[in-house]
Parts: C-alpha cells; sequence; structure tokens
C-alpha cells in the first residue's frame, strides 16, 4: 500500500513538472516598427536583410522603409504582452503555441474609434512576418515580429 | 464317416474337454484321416504362432525402457511455456508489488510525459533556422520536418480588412505579410 502511494506521488509530481515546464515555455520576439513611403530614401540599413522583401508586393510601392523603433520581448506561453507602437496605436503580442516547429503568435493592433486588428502568425524561428498598411505621417506602417527560443538568439 | 466337430477338436487340440469327450475324439481321429489332419493342421498353425512371438519378444530391447517411461510421464506433468510464464508472473505481481509498482508509475509517468502531453498541447520542440544552434536531436529533428518562413492570417475579417501575402525572402522562403486596409 505504501508503494502504491509512493508511486502516485511520484507519477504526479512527474506530470506535474512536465505540465510547468510546458506551461513556462517562453519565446523572444523582436519588433520591428517600419515607416514605408515614397521619399526617395531607400531601405534603412538596419533593414537591409528583408531588402527583398521589401522590393515585391505589396511593398513595390514604396521605395523607402525607415527603421523606426526596434523592442525586443520575452513571451510567455499563453500571456499577451503589451508593445510599444506609434500614437495613437497601441498593440500586444502573445505566444500561442509550438506546433510542428513553428511559433504561433497573435498580434492585437488597436486603432482609435476603430476594431482592432488581429492577426495570427505562424514562423518559423528567426523568421519574420509582418503587418503593415496602417497610416503613419509620411506613408504607412509596417511591423515586424521575428521570434525564436528564448535563450537563442533572433537572426535577421 | 462321420467327422467330429470342428469345435470340439479344437477344444480337444487346447486341452480343454472333458475325459469322455477325449475318448471320443480319441477313438474317432484313429479311424478318420480328415480329423487327424485338422488337429495336425491346428498344431501346425499353433507352432507358426509360438514362433512367431518368440521371434518378436527376442528382437524387444528393454535397455533404457524405464528411463523412457520416466521421459515421457515428465514430459506429460511438465508445463508449457505459457503455463509457466503465468504462473511466474502471477507469482511476480503477488509477492514484489514493491518492485513492480514504482517500476510501472514511473514508465507511465515518463511515457505521459514523451507522448501524451505534447499531442494533448498540440506542441513540439521548436525549429531552429540557420545560424541557430541546435542543442538537441529532438530540436534538429523538429528543423527538419518545418521548412523556414511564416505565414499570416487576419482573425477578424469581419471587423477589418486586409489582404494576404506570401513573399520570398532572399533565401527563398515564403514570408507571410497581411496588409490592411485603411
Amino acid at each position: 500500500m505504501n508503494a502504491r502511494l509512493l508511486a502516485a506521488i511520484l507519477g504526479l509530481f512527474l506530470l506535474l513538472g512536465a505540465t510547468a515546464s510546458q506551461a513556462s515555455e517562453k519565446v523572444r520576439c523582436e519588433v520591428l516598427t517600419i515607416e514605408a513611403s515614397r521619399s526617395g530614401q531607400g531601405i534603412d540599413p538596419a533593414l537591409v536583410q528583408h531588402a527583398s522583401i521589401f522590393q515585391k508586393a505589396p511593398f513595390s510601392g514604396f521605395d523607402t522603409f525607415k527603421l523606426v523603433h526596434r523592442q525586443s520581448y520575452e513571451l510567455t506561453l499563453g500571456a499577451p504582452v503589451a508593445l510599444a507602437m506609434p500614437q495613437p496605436l497601441t498593440g500586444s503580442l502573445q505566444f500561442n503555441n509550438r506546433l510542428q516547429g513553428r511559433l504561433d503568435l497573435t498580434l492585437s493592433i488597436m486603432r482609435p474609434q476603430r476594431s482592432p486588428i488581429l492577426i495570427n502568425g505562424k514562423a518559423t524561428p528567426g523568421s519574420p512576418f509582418f503587418a503593415a498598411g496602417l497610416k503613419s505621417a509620411h506613408g504607412r506602417w509596417v511591423f515586424g515580429i521575428i521570434c525564436d527560443r528564448a535563450n537563442g538568439v533572433v537572426h535577421h | 464317416m462321420k467327422r467330429l466337430p470342428e469345435k470340439l477338436l479344437v477344444r480337444y487340440h487346447d486341452g480343454e474337454i472333458g475325459e469322455k469327450d477325449m475318448k471320443r475324439v480319441e477313438s474317432t481321429i484313429q479311424e478318420s484321416v480328415r480329423d487327424r489332419e485338422f488337429l495336425e493342421e491346428m498344431s501346425r498353425i499353433g507352432d507358426l504362432l509360438r514362433l512367431m512371438n518368440e521371434e518378436n519378444l527376442d528382437s524387444v530391447s528393454f535397455d533404457g525402457f524405464e528411463q523412457r517411461v520416466l521421459n515421457s510421464l515428465d514430459r506429460a506433468q511438465r508445463p508449457g511455456f505459457f503455463e509457466s510464464a503465468r504462473v511466474w508472473m502471477s507469482e511476480f505481481f503477488e509477492h514484489r508489488k514493491t518492485v513492480w509498482i514504482p517500476t510501472a508509475s514511473l514508465v507511465g509517468a515518463a511515457a505521459a510525459v514523451l507522448l501524451v502531453l505534447p499531442l494533448v498541447t498540440g506542441t513540439v520542440p521548436p525549429a531552429t533556422h540557420s545560424g541557430a544552434d541546435v542543442s538537441s536531436g529532438i530540436w534538429a529533428a523538429a528543423a527538419d520536418r518545418s521548412p523556414g518562413g511564416s505565414e499570416v492570417s487576419l482573425m477578424n475579417r469581419g471587423q477589418a480588412l486586409g489582404t494576404e501575402y506570401s513573399v520570398l525572402n532572399e533565401r527563398g522562403e515564403a514570408i507571410g505579410v497581411v496588409w490592411i486596409d485603411e
């Protein structure tokens, strides 16, 4: 009887430990805030690794891509994190899942007096996804999200 | 000439008749050639049968007979493999609970951790991309399963308008872009 009790407790601890390790899974995401415009200034050197993307639709109508802000966030599974966004926008990013090697995230962008924009992105670690099109002072906002393991390095 | 019944002659040959019948047979066969021939024939057959039995007995060997009998008994009484395994497992589970219960629990818990939880949560170890360190074989396997790149989708199309694009980057990976219409 004692042995059964001991085994049951041990099994429970193992299961709890595994669940806790899943729940505490983290990723590190970098959010790039880019302003796209037609001001003839080219692509910001800090964005050169994305130049091939910015030359194609839907970005091909712009000739200037300026990195306005760059910030890293550590996301815990299931917990949304508020993002620093250009006024008057606010936003959050949530790590939902990791499925078949892809990180599943939800980007939420709130606009005053407008419906929020909810975007689901699935990306392999280190690969970006973009949400763009919102009006900025000189053109359009482009938000790039690149995520990787929390203890890994985000590559561009 | 009247012949004796064959049954009586057989009994005479086998020495199974009384004195009265014996005298009758003996007086008759003095005169009856066919009855004598019948008795002689019976004697010959008896001799042949006796000879055959003696030959068979001569060819029988009793060497190791006792051991063969014992072996046969042993085989007949020895339990089969499944019966032996059943008895062994029964004894093991009955008297070795302190061994098998913790072991089975540990194995079950390990199986749950390794197999069930990833299925329930729908997660697998993440992939790495080029340049990232591969810290274990599991991570490497996950990386192999999933091509690099990304995809996006607008979740609330009823409230926000947008167009989804898939753009190839310099590595040929499809990168997801959603363009929000404003």
